[in-house]
């Protein structure tokens, strides 16, 4: 039996729709509307007697546009899913950036952590600072404005984490991170993420599919295999994202999300 | 006193200590303490903080972790006793591994048990983070030049073993109550008015310029664990702080006596100032104990700066996509009423 499954997103949706349309034949008995919208245009939207319909025209200009419909009839889906939309490891590198939890190998390593310049916190406290932050993202809030509409399953695939690239050459966007590496937190700080976001969704009534593993390079970092040649959401053409872009994945990348979402449906 | 200026109540706070802008103040003490912080933070006042929140983390968040409600993340102080025994604690700098409380496979410091809501893995994680607790804030009370102590109530749990009190009955948010553990203390008046003493002269041995301010908590008991009623437990338990404060204060050099108890309380200062639970004290109350207490200190909020503050969280710099209710554990203090 064939599935149908409607897939939301920012700009991260760009690289699911262009593994879908590269791998024909990957997924049989699965059906794919791809509805893509830049910034936070997918909550310029109302759910209305089970359809999701633009209530802006700027929505609705990126609905037609980018996936050339007027609206999405939520009861033809078996299941939804709101790819990225800013549920990303950049929410725990912002907490890290000033605080630490048992367990991180830099807090065992401190010799007096009240001197600090970092605070010690527990590792509760992190998650749920970590989790506040998820919260005001568009995703778990699109994921509970369509929970509003429907009650087909949700889920909700996490942004890729920034390129390794970075490691070539540190960037003030990313000092966290390079943080985190020096010190060996990297795998704690990936498991806080993860954590956290698994608690948003479940509260936004979704499910979080994390970021395949595959694809992560030390903890914290997306490998540049996943990264390198990624293009832009747009309607028809590729075009390439910036060379210095590191926040964006390619194809290959998802094609094993979308291998994630197919599991996860089936 | 029908004629008196009953909005403001020009003569009744004449403070000897001083509080400018630049006055670094501490505070501690009861739930009700937590607005004096806050008032002294929206006047321009600078409120030390030992354990300030991280940057990222909401306020709600803060809250719920015990994070900016005093100027050291130990909840609230309701009594003298428990007060002198914390900065003894800070002073020793030890903390002690028989007040840790399993709760239901996770473990809470008992002389805080409310700072981590779902409590830690392990004995050894609350003692970690008490000794940073009790480093942190023996940091904040060497730069202390004020110390604002709000005293709560005259009854408290003791543990037989340690000699310590708590804050909340064992098996409230932790712990087992077992008589044969704890022992029902209600501090006479001698008893508090010997531990205010020994606050000032451990606050003292942090910095020797430090002064003091104390003050009563208007806030009414919700339970009383000496068999009296409520009505009565209550009158007794303020009358006793009340007079072993101003009998303290009276004697003592560079201590002050600030009246909440009295503004909130007293039939002349109007009223009602109490919500409809009569036991929490309405905004408006609360606008009129702090508006005399700053105006005591030449001090004022200028309500718009006030309103304009930016949001504790700031910029999410590293985010690479860039495109008044207080927490009161009185409350809880009512699953021990008898």
């Amino acid at each position: 039996m064939t599935k149908r499954v409607c897939i939301f997103g920012n700009s991260h949706v760009g690289a699911l729709k262009e593994a879908w349309t590269d791998n024909p034949g990957r997924w049989p008995r699965v059906e794919v509307q791809f509805v893509g919208a830049h910034k936070d245009l997918l909550l310029q939207t109302a759910s209305v007697d089970g359809r999701l319909v633009a209530t802006t025209e700027a929505a609705q200009r990126a609905f037609r546009t980018l996936s050339g419909i007027d609206e999405v009839t939520l009861r033809d889906f078996d299941a939804l899913v709101v790819a990225g939309c800013l549920v990303s490891l950049a929410n725990a590198a912002n907490t890290y950036r000033d605080c630490r939890w048992i367990g991180l190998p830099s807090l065992e390593a401190a010799t007096d952590l009240a001197d600090g310049p970092e605070r010690l916190v527990s590792y509760p406290a992190a998650r749920d600072t970590i989790a506040a932050s998820l919260t005001t993202r568009l995703g778990p809030r699109f994921a509970a404005h369509l929970r509003n509409g429907t009650d087909r399953p949700i889920y909700l695939t996490s942004q890729p984490r920034v390129s390794a690239l970075i490691k070539a050459k540190r960037r003030v966007s990313t000092r966290a991170h390079h943080v985190a590496l020096e010190n060996g937190d990297a795998d704690g700080l990936s498991a806080v993420f993860e954590d956290a976001a698994a608690r948003t969704m479940v509260e936004h009534g979704a499910q979080f599919i994390p970021q395949p593993t595959e694809t992560i390079e030390d903890g914290i970092l997306t490998a540049r295999p996943y990264m390198d040649g990624a293009n832009r959401l747009t309607a028809g053409a590729r075009i390439k994202q910036p060379s210095d872009d590191i926040m964006h994945a390619n194809a290959r990348y998802g094609a094993l999300v979308l291998d994630q979402i197919m599991a996860a449906v089936a | 006193m029908a004629e008196a200026d009953r909005a403001a109540f020009p003569d009744l706070y004449q403070p000897t200590v001083s509080i400018r802008p630049d006055t670094r103040v501490a505070t501690a003490g009861s739930c009700f303490a937590q607005h004096i912080g806050r008032y002294l933070r929206d006047a321009g006042c600078t409120v030390l903080d030992a354990e300030p929140p991280p940057r990222s983390m909401t306020d709600a968040v803060a809250k719920r972790y015990g994070y900016g409600l005093f100027s050291g993340r130990h909840g609230n102080v309701y009594t003298a006793r428990q007060m002198r025994q914390l900065l003894e604690e800070v002073a020793d700098g030890q903390a002690d591994p028989r007040l840790v409380w399993d709760r239901e496979g996770r473990f809470v410091d008992a002389l805080r048990p409310q700072v981590e809501p779902e409590g830690l893995a392990s004995v050894e994680e609350v003692l970690l983070h008490r000794d940073y607790h009790l480093e942190r804030t023996s940091r904040m009370l060497r730069q202390a030049d004020v110390f604002v102590f709000t005293l709560g109530l005259t009854e408290a749990w003791e543990d037989r073993a340690t000699g310590r009190v708590l804050p909340l009955c064992p098996g409230v948010v932790g712990g087992t109550f077992d008589p044969e553990a704890y022992v029902f203390r209600n501090f006479r008046h001698s008893e508090i008015l010997a531990d205010l003493y020994v606050i000032k002269a451990l606050l003292r041995r942090f910095n020797p310029a430090m002064s003091l301010i104390l003050t009563v908590s208007p806030v009414p008991l919700t339970a009383t664990a000496t068999g009296r009623h409520i009505l009565e437990a209550t009158s007794w338990s303020k009358a006793t702080l009340r007079g072993a404060v101003g009998e303290f204060v009276e004697e003592t050099d560079v201590v002050d006596y600030f009246p909440s108890f009295e503004i909130v309380t007293h039939p002349a200062s109007g009223g009602p100032w109490f919500e409809e639970n009569l036991r929490s004290v309405s905004p408006a109350g609360v606008d009129k104990v702090m508006s005399i207490f700053l105006r005591g200190h030449g001090l004022g909020i200028d309500r718009d700066t006030a309103l304009a503050l930016p949001p504790s969280v700031d910029g999410n710099e590293d985010d690479s996509d860039s495109e008044t209710d207080l927490v009161c554990e009185d409350l809880l203090l009512q699953a021990f009423a008898r």
